[in-house]
C-alpha cells in the first residue's frame, strides 16, 4: 500500500483527474460546439484526443499492468519533481539573459554554474570549459549563417 | 523511372555543398551514437533547425547523414565499454566487449562497421525498389482510406511503442491534442488556444521535437549526475589499447564468413523497419536471438564476430525502411522518420505518396543519399574509430549543459520567436515527467504531425459522403478492411500483451548472460 502512488494505477487515477478537468474546460469552451461550414464541429479533433487520453488513464486503473510501478518511479524522491523545475528555471534564465547582454555573456556562466553543480571538478577545468565551448558553439553557428543573440555586444559585432 | 528526375537529383546530390553536409552530418553522428546517452532522435531534433537554413539536399544529407552514423556510432561505446551508446546496440555489448577484453576490440569495432554498412545497404536498395510501387498503390487510396491507415499506423505505434498498451495510446492522445492546437486546418479558425494570441499558429514544430526528444533526455541527465546514480559500468580501460597497431583487425575472409548473420540481420531490419512503432533495438535482439538458436557451434554470446555481425545489421537495416511508410503513404513509421518528415515540410515538401510525381528529384535525391551516406559512414567508421571511442569518455557533467544550451540556441534559432523556447522548456518537462513514468515519446510526435492530416481526411470523406459519417468511414472494402485490422492489432497486443513481450526480448539476453 505504501507504493501504491508510485503505480500504474496511482498514475492513471492522477492522469484522469488532470485530463477529466482538461476535457470539461474544453467542453465549456464556445468554440468547442460551433458547426464549421462543412458539418464539423470545431471542437471535435481536440475533444478526441482528450478522449483518447482519458479512455487511456481509465484503462490504466484496470489493466494487467496496474499494480506494477514503472522502474524509473522505484526510487523516485521528491527533489525529482522540483529539480528539473529548478533547472528548466536556470535554463529560462539564461535565455531571458542571452537577449539581453548576447549569448557570448550569457552563456559562460550558465554553463559554469551547471557543470559545478553536477559535479564537474576540478573548478578551473569548469572554468576553461565554460569560456571556450560558448566561443566555438558561436563560432559554429557564425559560420553556418545562424545569427546568435548579440544583446549589448551587437555594436562590437 | 523518370529519367529527367534522375538526372537533376545526381546534379543536385553531387554539389560540394551536399557532399559536405552529408559527410559533416555521418561525422556528428557517429560521434553522437558513441556518447552513451545521446539518441539519433536527440541529434537530429537539435539539427532541424539547422536544417532549415540549409537546401533540400544539404539538409537531407545532414540528416540522413547523422541518422546513419548514429545508429552504428553506438556499437562504439557498446564495444569499447560495455556501454551502449544507444538502446539498439545493447545486443552488440555481449559479444563485443568479450572480444574487447580478449584484446581484439579492434576486430569487433570493423565486424560492426562492415555489417552495418553492408546491411544498410542491401535495406536501402530494398527501399528504392518497393517504395515506388507501394507510393503508386497508395495514390488509388482516398481520404476514408488514408485516414484509415493513419489510424491503423498511430494504433500500431502506440501498442508496439513499450511494454504498457494504455501508456503508447495515451502518448498518441497527447500528441492528437496537441496537434489541434492553434487553428482548424480546413478552415483555419482559432481553436485550443487557451486563450493566448501566441497559440494561434499552434505548436511549431521544431520546439516540440527539441523539448520532447532532446531536453527531456537532459532532464533526465542532469537529474541522474545530481543524484550520482550512473547506469552502466564504466571500464578503466585506454581506449588506445583497443586500436594499437597491435591489437588484431578483420580479414575479408572473417567478414564474408558472417553472411548467414548478416542476411539475418538484413531479413529481419528490413522487415522491422518498415512497420511502424518497433524500431531498431527489436531488430537487432531480434536478428541476434535468431542467429544464436539457428547456428550455435558459431558460440554466439561468447565473444563472437557473428554475434556482432547479426546485431549490428539487424540495427542498421531498419534505417532506410523506416522511412517507407514515410515517403510512401505520407506516414512517419517512427520518431526519425518523423523529424525527417520534419524536415521536408520545413523546406516546403509535404510528405505523400504524390511526392514521387510532384518532387520526384527530391525522391531520387534522397535514394542517391541514403547509397551514399552508407559510403561516408564507412569512411568516417574506418578512419576516427579510436576518437569516438574516446568521445565515449567525456563526462555527462560537461555534456548535459552543452547540450541544454544548443536545445535553447535551436528552439530559438527556428522562427527567432522566443516563446518558442519557453514552449521548448515546457515541453521538455512534459517529457521528462513522460520519461518518469514510462510514456514513450514517439507516438506523440507523430500523432502530432499527422493530427491535421487525420482531420482534413476525415472532413473530406464526410464531405464527399454529404455527411453522412456511416459512408465516410465505411464506404469502402480497404477502409473497412483498414479500420477491422487497427482493430485486430489492439485485441492481439492486449491478449497477447505483446508490447511487454517485445521489450522482453532485450531483458532475456541480459539476465542470461549475467
Amino acid at each position: 500500500m505504501s507504493n501504491w502512488w508510485r503505480s500504474n494505477q496511482a498514475i492513471g487515477l492522477y492522469l484522469l483527474v488532470i485530463i477529466g478537468a482538461l476535457f470539461a474546460y474544453i467542453w465549456w469552451q464556445p468554440w468547442a460546439h460551433r458547426v464549421m461550414r462543412d458539418g464539423f464541429l470545431l471542437g471535435m479533433m481536440p475533444m478526441m484526443g482528450v478522449g483518447l487520453m482519458l479512455l487511456c488513464a481509465a484503462a490504466m486503473l484496470v489493466d494487467p499492468l496496474r499494480r506494477e510501478i514503472p522502474e524509473t518511479l522505484h526510487d523516485a524522491r521528491a527533489s525529482d519533481a522540483w529539480l528539473p523545475v529548478v533547472m528548466l528555471g536556470g535554463i529560462a534564465l539564461c535565455f531571458w539573459a542571452m537577449s539581453r547582454l548576447g549569448f557570448v555573456l550569457a552563456a559562460p556562466p550558465f554553463l559554469l554554474v551547471f557543470m559545478l553543480w553536477f559535479g564537474l571538478r576540478p573548478v578551473r577545468l569548469a572554468i576553461i570549459l565554460a569560456v571556450v565551448v560558448p566561443a566555438v558553439v558561436y563560432t559554429f553557428f557564425t559560420l553556418l549563417g545562424v545569427r546568435l543573440p548579440r544583446g549589448i555586444l551587437a555594436g562590437f559585432f | 523511372m523518370q529519367i529527367d528526375a534522375f538526372y537533376d537529383a545526381l546534379a543536385l546530390v553531387f554539389t560540394v555543398k551536399t557532399l559536405f553536409w552529408l559527410v559533416i552530418g555521418v561525422f556528428l553522428g557517429v560521434g553522437l551514437g558513441a556518447i552513451p546517452g545521446l539518441t539519433a532522435s536527440t541529434g537530429i531534433a537539435l539539427m532541424l533547425p539547422l536544417s532549415f537554413t540549409l537546401d533540400i539536399t544539404g539538409a537531407l544529407g545532414l540528416l540522413i547523414g547523422l541518422y546513419k552514423g548514429a545508429v552504428f556510432g553506438g556499437s562504439i561505446s557498446a564495444i569499447s565499454f560495455a556501454t551502449p551508446g544507444a538502446p539498439d546496440s545493447a545486443a552488440t555489448v555481449y559479444d563485443g566487449y568479450k572480444l574487447t577484453k580478449q584484446g581484439k576490440g579492434r576486430k569487433a569495432i570493423l565486424t560492426a562497421l562492415y555489417s552495418s554498412v553492408t546491411a544498410d545497404t542491401a535495406s536501402d536498395i530494398v527501399v528504392i525498389l518497393v517504395a515506388p510501387s507501394i507510393a503508386l498503390m497508395a495514390l488509388q487510396f482516398g481520404p476514408t482510406e488514408r485516414l484509415w491507415l493513419m489510424v491503423v499506423a498511430i494504433t500500431l505505434l502506440g501498442t508496439l511503442s513499450g511494454r504498457h498498451l494504455a501508456k503508447g495510446m495515451l502518448s498518441a492522445g497527447i500528441g492528437l491534442f496537441l496537434g489541434t492546437i492553434g487553428a482548424d486546418p480546413v478552415s483555419n479558425v482559432a481553436r485550443n488556444t487557451f486563450g493566448q494570441s501566441w497559440l494561434r499558429d499552434g505548436i511549431h514544430l521544431v520546439p516540440l521535437v527539441i523539448g520532447i526528444f532532446a531536453m527531456s533526455q537532459m532532464l533526465d541527465q542532469g537529474l541522474d549526475l545530481l543524484r550520482k546514480s550512473r547506469k552502466g559500468q564504466q571500464v578503466a580501460q585506454s581506449a588506445k589499447d583497443l586500436f594499437g597497431t597491435k591489437s588484431e583487425g578483420l580479414t575479408f575472409r572473417e567478414y564474408l564468413s558472417c553472411w548467414r548473420e548478416m542476411g539475418i540481420g538484413i531479413g529481419v531490419g528490413t522487415f522491422i523497419g518498415a512497420l511502424p512503432g518497433l524500431g531498431a533495438t527489436v531488430a537487432s535482439f531480434m536478428s541476434y536471438g535468431i542467429a544464436k538458436q539457428a547456428f550455435p557451434e558459431k558460440k554466439i554470446g561468447e565473444g563472437s564476430i557473428h554475434g556482432i555481425a547479426a546485431a549490428e545489421a539487424g540495427n542498421n537495416a531498419t534505417v532506410g525502411p523506416t522511412l517507407v511508410p514515410l515517403l510512401a503513404f505520407g506516414i512517419p513509421g517512427s520518431a526519425t522518420a518523423a523529424l525527417i518528415g520534419a524536415a521536408l515540410i520545413l523546406q516546403g515538401i509535404t510528405p505523400s505518396p504524390r511526392m514521387f510525381s510532384l518532387h520526384a528529384d527530391v525522391i531520387y535525391a534522397l535514394f542517391i543519399i541514403l547509397i551514399l551516406g552508407n559510403i561516408a559512414n564507412l569512411g568516417i567508421g574506418r578512419a576516427f574509430s579510436f576518437l569516438y571511442a574516446r568521445l565515449g569518455q567525456v563526462p555527462g557533467e560537461v555534456l548535459v549543459p552543452i547540450i541544454m544550451i544548443m536545445a535553447v540556441i535551436g528552439a530559438f534559432a527556428a522562427r527567432g520567436d522566443p516563446a518558442d523556447v519557453y514552449m521548448m522548456l515546457g515541453l521538455g518537462f512534459v517529457g521528462f515527467l513522460m520519461r518518469r513514468v514510462g510514456i514513450p515519446e514517439a507516438p506523440l510526435v507523430i500523432t502530432f504531425l499527422i493530427a491535421p492530416l487525420l482531420e482534413e481526411n476525415l472532413r473530406r470523406a464526410l464531405l464527399i459522403n454529404r455527411g453522412d459519417w456511416g459512408g465516410a468511414l465505411f464506404g469502402s472494402a480497404l477502409g473497412i478492411g483498414l479500420a477491422g485490422f487497427a482493430v485486430l492489432v489492439l485485441l492481439i497486443t492486449f491478449k497477447m500483451n505483446v508490447g511487454s513481450k517485445l521489450a522482453k526480448i532485450g531483458h532475456a539476453d541480459e539476465k542470461k548472460d549475467g
